[in-house]
């Protein structure tokens, strides 16, 4: 798990990242699995029409 | 009274521009106190182009259906010489010297703009419960929230105080107050209408259309809003016969209030009853397409406010951590986002070969009350914010349109809301198929 408040330190000592520290948590644990299902090589979104 | 309505009442004489607009104002004025719909009022302006429209009509100078109409602008759509807050403090004092092209558009179509609506600070929230302005409050109940961020101009529709509003939607925030306010509301295909002079939030999330009071001027005002405008309004007695409409077997009705899931199940055999062939459809992973939204989201948001981050103490407090989120998140993730937003949006677009559009609730339940942070959807709690767009958040990733629209009411009197999805560049489809179904459910409200 990344740690957040190192992070979030270096961005800046004004974020008050225990307030937002369940979320990141949350949103981290969620989206990393998803990370892993990429494969090599694959491209960005570019519009709502590059489906072919 | 519709845009249609009025319009053919303008051009009989039996009404002028001048009085629609005063008319509008006096309502504006009577319901301020209690809905909060209005940052900013341009009475004199707003007179002076009436004015200016029924003088062209009697010239016999025509702009279409939208000419001499009382319109608002959500007030993050850049006005020239009137203010243009985003609903924040740090643009308390911002004038704009053009206007967004969103709004341009409409005023060459001949609309009367009287003001700017309420919104969620810098349109990035849902509750519209705004630190700098004040609460927007839903015309159904005042004690309750009217959605967002488009609040305002959700609640100056459902109040009847203006025929038409524009709003944006970058997570469901054209739908969610249309859904709440009993309004309807159209998202288009990204950038099928032009963002340029929209305050941005998140410039491969944000879509700006219209919220109206039916389907067929909601066909009006995006026809003249568009970019590419096919000019399509669904005719009296449109039709969906043989129409493939497809109703998600996962996820949509997974967790919804009970009356919620009645009312849009009921809209599906109303569509099955005139004619339209049901069909029975699975979605791609949903979930984790509101976690790439959110990702995406948090990142561009925080990029497009970066030059204000040293006025910390001027965002609220719920968009200021959803902001510091954002600074956390790696480009890395960000590009991942992206590559992840691709696979999805190629995965959801398989659906198309089996339905011509899809049919799904809009929020879980009807509107909360305002300050209520959690709120009980099917046995279990759910934050506000991520329930109220947990239906949403995706279609604004995939890109793609959807039409929100009322489908009926809850015993307590406020109003469900359903969705029709379809593929890119579909928006004909939706309001075809929406202008049948209002027909059918007879949810044209008159309050």
């Amino acid at each position: 798990m990344t740690d957040w408040k190192k992070i979030a330190a270096g961005v800046s000592p004004e974020i008050e990242v225990d307030k937002i520290l369940p979320v990141m948590e949350a949103l981290e644990r969620a989206f990393d699995p998803l990370v892993e299902s990429i494969p090599a090589g694959s491209d960005i979104w570019t519009g709502p029409e590059d489906v072919a | 009274m519709t845009i249609q309505e009025a319009a053919a009442a303008l051009r009989a004489r039996k009404v002028s521009s001048l009085e629609l607009v005063e008319e509008s104002l006096r309502r504006i004025a009577a319901q301020q106190d209690r809905l909060n719909a209005f940052i900013t009022v341009t009475a004199d302006q707003a007179r002076g182009q009436a004015k200016e429209m029924d003088a062209e009509l009697a010239r016999g100078l025509d702009r279409g259906p939208l000419h001499g109409i009382p319109i608002a602008h959500k007030d993050l759509v850049m006005t020239r010489g009137v203010r243009t807050t985003a609903g924040s403090k740090i643009l308390a004092d911002f004038v704009p010297g053009e206007d967004a092209v969103v709004a341009a558009k409409l005023e060459d179509a001949g609309a009367v703009c009287l003001g700017k609506t309420g919104l969620h600070e810098i349109a990035y929230g849902i509750t519209s419960t705004n630190p700098h302005y004040g609460a927007v409050r839903n015309p159904h109940d005042p004690e309750r929230i009217p959605g967002g961020s488009s609040g305002g101009s959700g609640a100056a529709v459902a109040a009847d105080l203006v025929f038409m509003a524009t709003g944006t939607d970058t997570g469901g925030s054209i739908r969610i107050p249309s859904s709440f306010c009993g309004t309807v509301g159209l998202k288009p295909t990204y950038e099928r209408v032009s963002r340029s002079g929209v305050i941005p939030l998140s410039m491969t999330m944000d879509h700006v259309g219209p919220l109206t009071r039916t389907v067929r001027d909601a066909a009006i005002a995006f026809q003249a809003m568009a970019t590419d405008s096919s000019g399509f309004v669904p005719a009296a007695g449109a039709n969906i016969r043989e129409m493939r409409i497809g109703v998600p077997r996962n996820f949509y009705f997974d967790a919804l209030d009970a009356e919620v899931a009645a009312a849009v199940r009921g809209a599906v055999q109303t569509a099955a009853a005139i004619g339209a062939r049901v069909i029975e459809v699975t979605v791609p992973d949903m979930l984790a397409l509101n976690t790439v939204g959110r990702v995406l989201l948090g990142i561009e948001a925080a990029a497009n406010w970066r030059p204000h981050w040293d006025r910390r103490a001027d965002f609220g407090d719920d968009v200021r951590a959803l902001l510091d989120q954002g600074r956390l998140i790696s480009g890395v993730d960000y590009v991942d986002a992206q590559r992840l937003r691709r696979i999805y949006a190629r995965e959801f677009s398989d659906l198309w070969e089996q339905a011509d559009c899809l049919i799904v609730p809009a929020t879980p339940t009807t509107a909360p009350k305002i300050g209520q942070m959690t709120i009980e959807v099917a046995g279990k709690n759910e934050d506000v914010r991520l329930a109220s767009t947990r239906l949403m958040r995706a279609v604004n990733v995939l890109g793609i349109p959807s039409l929100a629209m009322p489908c009926g009411f809850s015993r307590n009197g406020l109003p469900i809301g359903m969705q029709i999805l379809g593929a890119p560049q579909s928006e004909d489809t939706l309001l075809r198929a929406g202008a049948a179904l209002e027909d059918a459910l007879g949810t044209i409200t008159h309050r």
